[in-house]
């Protein structure tokens, strides 16, 4: 029953994810990759930690790319990793982020626009983000479907 | 050839606190299948754990009345395993970081002292039950007992016999009911107990492979599937043979030990931390609140035993290993009972009581004020011993005091010398050859007549004062 219910239900992402966790945590490999990532985890979570003790708000891109096209990158992995680079950071801190609008790509694709601030700062987020709201149209704007 | 056991224990207790350890449902033993659960317990997706703060100063209390360092900061882990139990299919425990450890328990074998190491105490939580004898075909699951909180009590393998294993265990289940955090039944499954199992030939060895062996679910389990491991250990070893690092699974049916995994086939558990629960620090202040609160427990109680009331060490030892024995017996004094009759009518007439009908101390109808009048009742001549020790049954079947007993039952020690000179007489006169071998020197013939004068009194007369009575009358007899 596990098997065929597990086979039926998850797709190749989830099942990629799995066996990927399951790996990392497997003894013998604890230490290099599970152990090793908490402590990079770590070192990411202190960046930040630095930086909000000189500003409130880190700003930044919410996809490094415009969006591609469904079902575009489903055989490159890497590639779909690499997408989610900039919003994994706040999971990994443990720190709020909001992502909103700010412009287009030469395309006409949304861009977006994420902002960081450190914990339990999501009224800082809120404001910086309905200030930048009040002063920009972006969204407003809609693309244009083809 | 001779070998010295090494065995360690690994004991699985059951809280009795009215909720689980991360959601709200009910704990109760027995009720319908699957009616006390929820989304947390039962692993839906999203549901966020909240840990039972009670369940945390339990775990605490025990750690503490088990001699132990009390962590500083406080950690969950995920212990992951696929099996239809456990609907997560991972167990929230404490792997790296337990709540207790290096700590210690004394223990007494066989009139000699022995402390136990500790190594650690941590707190997880149960997975569900299975059914499987209620059809053919199919099995059934019980998630009642899904997140049911449970502390792992581990022991260092200082344990050298059965006997060590067996003292352990009672002397442990001795202070969780001290401490009044579970009701140590092993029969509903609320105390478990697991254990490793080693020979090797001096003590100056190192440790032989080790043998798990699980499924003690009683505590003569603990003592038979210890005897059968060892002996069977010794005489692999005794053949050459070597023993396999394994778990095998005690059966209290065919008293044997079934190998159930090897060591090649042990799970890898890949543990890591909760990530649901955030770790948190317990202060020093908040552990000594907890120490302030601690009971009497059974080894001091022992101790207060034996000087307050001049009981020996092992009666004070006996009478300690029960909660309610303790209580019962200091309940008796402070009825005007005298400590020491007291004390034996527990662990004499009691005790015996409860092997015969296969009964805990629990389940019995005492009142301490009863035992008090029971004694009264011997020292005033209302009851011989021997009718005593009759009333005192009649106690325990009935419920009732034995001054009611008596009354209804016409139970009275004949006092009246009257009566029971008259009784002596007519006995005597029944009985001539008796009599007569008697006089001839054959003493025995005496027991003859007091059987008759007992049955004739319906066994109202004191004994004493009826062996008395009938030695006169026969030495009054003229040659």
């Amino acid at each position: 029953m596990y098997l065929q219910t597990r086979t039926e239900g998850f797709g190749a992402e989830p099942k990629r994810r799995i066996l990927l966790g399951t790996y990392v945590l497997s003894h013998g490999y604890y230490d290099a990759y599970y152990l090793k990532g908490m402590k990079v985890r770590t070192l990411i979570k202190r960046d930040f930690d630095d930086a909000f003790k000189r500003c409130d708000v880190v700003v930044m891109p919410t996809a490094p790319t415009p969006a591609f096209r469904i079902g575009e990158k489903l055989d490159d992995p890497l590639q779909m990793y690499l997408s989610d680079i900039y919003t994994i950071s706040a999971n990994l801190a443990g720190i709020p982020a909001l992502s909103l609008p700010c412009g287009f790509s030469r395309d006409g694709l949304p861009i977006g626009m994420q902002l960081l601030a450190a914990p339990f700062k999501e009224d800082v987020l809120l404001r910086a983000a309905y200030a930048y709201e009040h002063a920009t149209e972006w969204h407003r704007r809609q693309p244009a479907l083809t | 050839m001779g070998y010295e056991p090494v065995v360690g224990l690994e004991v699985h207790l059951q809280l009795s606190t009215v909720t689980k350890l991360f959601c709200g449902c009910a704990t109760k033993f027995g009720a319908p299948p699957n009616s006390q659960t929820c989304p947390v317990c039962l692993g839906l997706p999203g549901v966020l754990p909240v840990l039972n703060a009670r369940a945390l100063e339990w775990g605490i209390k025990l750690g503490v009345a088990l001699n132990c360092q009390i962590a500083e900061v406080m950690k969950f882990d995920r212990k992951q395993y696929f099996y239809p139990d456990l609907p997560k299919n991972y167990q929230i425990s404490q792997y790296d970081k337990p709540l207790a450890h290096h700590g210690h328990l004394d223990i007494v074998v066989n009139g000699q002292p022995k402390r136990i190491g500790i190594t650690r105490v941590h707190l997880e939580e149960d997975a569900g039950k299975l059914l499987h004898d209620a059809s053919q075909t199919e099995s059934f699951v019980d998630f009642n007992r899904t997140g049911v909180p449970l502390l792992e009590i581990v022991s260092e393998p200082d344990l050298r016999s059965s006997d060590d294993a067996y003292e352990y265990v009672t002397e442990l289940k001795a202070i969780i009911q001290y401490l009044d955090i579970s009701t140590c039944n092993m029969e509903e499954g609320s105390l478990r107990c697991d254990t490793n199992v080693s020979l090797r030939r001096s003590s100056t060895d190192p440790f032989g492979s080790k043998v798990e062996v699980k499924n003690l679910n009683s505590f003569k389990a603990v003592k038979l599937a210890l005897e059968y491991e060892l002996q069977r250990q010794a005489m692999a070893l005794d053949q050459g043979q070597r023993i396999n690092q394994e778990t095998r699974l005690w059966d209290a049916k065919t008293l044997r030990t079934e190998s159930m995994r090897s060591k090649e086939e042990a799970a890898d558990y890949r543990y890591f931390p909760e990530p649901d629960l955030v770790p948190f620090t317990m202060s020093r202040e908040q552990v000594d609140a907890i120490r302030r609160q601690l009971p009497e427990l059974p080894a001091q109680r022992a101790q207060r035993y034996q000087t307050t009331y001049q009981l020996s060490a092992y009666d004070a030892q006996v009478l300690t290993q029960h909660h309610v024995l303790g209580e019962l017996f200091e309940d008796a004094l402070r009825a005007g009972a005298p400590s020491k009759p007291v004390a034996n009518w527990i662990m004499g007439d009691l005790f015996a009581y409860l092997n015969a009908k296969g009964l805990e101390p629990e389940a019995v109808k005492l009142r301490p004020e009863w035992l008090a009048h029971l004694l009264e009742l011997i020292a005033n001549g209302t009851l011989s011993g021997k009718m005593a020790k009759d009333v005192f049954v009649q106690m325990l079947e009935r419920g009732q005091d034995p001054v009611d007993l008596v009354k209804e039952g016409g139970l009275q020690q004949i006092v009246d010398v009257g009566a029971l000179e008259q009784i002596a007489q007519d006995v005597l006169s029944a009985n001539p050859k008796s009599v007569e071998d008697y006089r001839n020197g054959k003493i025995n013939a005496l027991t003859h007549l007091m059987g008759q004068a007992m049955k004739q009194s319906k066994g109202k007369a004191n004994p004493q004062q009826m062996t008395e009575l009938l030695k006169r009358k026969l030495e009054a007899i003229p040659k």
